[in-house]
């Protein structure tokens, strides 16, 4: 093994020492300590990456001293005493320490720090990604990272919570990749966009002969998850049948495929993740509260883009940047951008960018923005509750001053106002539905409409793409 | 003081059980090393009986 971190020893006892010392030269180069002189003196002069520290030097919990400077050089702290009082915890924890191990000391504690380690120097990396492609300026957002070292040393599952759009697939994938270095192993399932029916065969699996139509056996997703990562995708949507049998596979990490009477056996690491309010669904009856906390255990929650309105500019700035060709904003239209409400959050405003993109002529003016954007009143403040009445009182202008320009009106006398009305919704209803995803239940929430007409307006737009075909 | 000695006993019999499984480690592997670990181990081993015998004292 390469040895690739650098160790600082600090303790006092010769045989406490040694032992640990022989351990960490596996896996790096070791420096040690036996006084707090000492101690400062090569945290002064030296580079270390993880340093251990006994509490009791020569004197009683003199090794506090060292916490402060060891964190100020970057290192990562790990204190090792045998004191188990709360105070003493709590102060090395105040002063920076990033674990604390009682003593006795075990090898399995060596281990969990070394892969906690790992996962910080990971995580930095995805600090970075953050700041280069998911662009975030929100502080609340990046400290929710700080859980991720966690999560890596832990079998707990992961609960991502946030609208839709706001790259909650892209946050699972991060932490696979985290535990496991590779994208193999990561199996996704949305369980909106899967028929209720086939829902259960397409996470369990069945024999063949298991249904009518069954010709074959075919692997379940919790199989194809074993040894790796189930991220199951709106959770929320899961039926109620299905919420019982995916508890016992939780809990027992054994499932039947259909028609089968063998237990299969699958160790996966559970992330789920939804845009609903779970915690409601469960006081209305909608979801299984038993189901509800086994998901539950490292919570992320995404804060949607309208939260974070300082992301906007670096996000517009991203998205411009990438591909070959150069387009810039007028900056009229860059405050339109800063104060919609994006309700696709950032997937939305990447593809209104991409759209803008390769339709305009290098350089984007408020004529090229879709109407729904353009009509937001800049001079709306950032809050969302004012954001909400300047769009009312927009609407309320473009009512005063006519909503149809010549153009529609000519359309209505020649085709009628049932084929204007019907292409304004097909309109609305593909816009929307695209921006979120396709996701159904977002959308209808949107547009403030039944999911018959909303299925009506499909298929016609459906039959339409058809006939032109 | 007491609970300082507490504190002494288990940091001390953690470098123990640390010691015994460095000496089963490197026993053929570098006896040297070994016999270091199994000296320290002894001197180690004196200091907690002393100190277990202050501490029932002071229990007492």
């Amino acid at each position: 093994m390469k040895k690739t971190i650098s160790f600082l020893v600090i303790e006092d006892d010769q045989l406490a020492r040694l032992s640990l010392v022989q351990k960490l030269k596996d896996v790096g180069i070791v420096s040690e300590a036996d006084n707090l002189a000492r101690a400062k003196q090569l945290l002064e002069e030296g580079h270390y990456d993880v340093a251990w520290i006994d509490l009791d030097l020569e004197n009683e919990l003199e090794g506090l001293e060292i916490i402060p400077l060891a964190k100020s050089k970057g290192i990562y702290s790990v204190v090792l005493s045998g004191r188990e009082e709360e105070e003493c915890i709590e102060k090395a924890y105040e002063l920076g320490c990033d674990d604390y191990l009682s003593k006795p000391f075990e090898s399995e504690a060596l281990n969990i720090v070394l892969r906690k380690y790992e996962a910080i120097g990971s995580l930095g990396k995805f600090k970075d990604f953050f700041a280069k492609q998911y662009i975030t300026q929100d502080q609340a957002l990046i400290d929710q990272l700080g859980i991720l070292s966690d999560i890596v040393v832990s079998d707990r599952p992961v609960f991502i919570k946030g609208a839709t759009g706001v790259g909650k697939t892209f946050l699972a994938k991060q932490i696979h990749s985290l535990i496991h270095k590779n994208d193999q192993g990561f199996v996704h399932f949305n369980c909106s966009e899967v028929p209720e029916n086939l829902i259960e065969s397409e996470l369990f699996g069945y024999k063949k002969g298991a249904f009518s139509g069954a010709d074959k056996d075919k692997k379940g997703l919790l199989e194809m998850a074993d040894g790796g990562t189930l991220f199951l995708d709106e959770i929320a949507t899961m039926p109620m049948l299905l919420q019982q049998k995916l508890l016992k596979a939780i809990d027992e990490k054994t499932f039947y495929p259909l028609g089968s009477e063998e237990a299969q056996k699958s160790d996966f690491r559970l992330i789920s993740a939804t845009c609903e309010n779970l915690e409601e669904m469960v006081e209305e009856g909608k979801f299984r509260q038993d189901l509800y906390f086994r998901i539950e255990g490292f919570n992320l929650d995404i804060p949607p883009l309208k939260k974070r309105r300082e992301d906007i500019p670096l996000l517009l700035k991203h998205f411009l940047s990438s591909g070959v060709r150069r387009v810039v904003i007028k900056g009229d239209v860059k405050d339109l951008l800063y104060h919609y409400d994006w309700p696709g959050n950032i997937r939305e405003l990447h593809k209104v960018i991409d759209i803008l993109k390769s339709r305009c002529h290098g350089v984007i003016k408020k004529e090229d923005l879709p109407e729904h954007i353009s009509r937001v009143h800049i001079q709306a403040s950032t809050s969302e509750s004012n954001s909400q009445q300047v769009v009312s009182s927009e609407v309320e202008t473009i009512f005063e001053n006519g909503l149809l320009n010549n153009m529609q009106i000519e359309y209505i006398k020649h085709n009628g106002m049932k084929c204007f009305l019907d292409k304004v919704e097909e309109e609305a209803v593909t816009y929307i539905h695209e921006s979120l995803g396709h996701k159904v239940r977002e959308s209808l929430s949107i547009l403030k409409m039944s999911s018959s007409s909303f299925y009506r307006v499909l298929n016609r737009l459906k039959k339409g793409g058809d006939d032109g075909k | 003081m007491a609970n300082k000695k507490i504190h002494d006993m288990n940091s001390a019999l953690s470098a123990i059980s640390q010691a015994l499984e460095q000496i089963e480690v490197n026993f053929d592997k570098d006896p040297e090393l070994a016999k270091k670990f199994l000296f320290l181990t002894r001197e180690k081993c004196s200091e907690v009986l002393e100190s277990w015998e202050e501490i029932k004292t002071e229990i007492k």
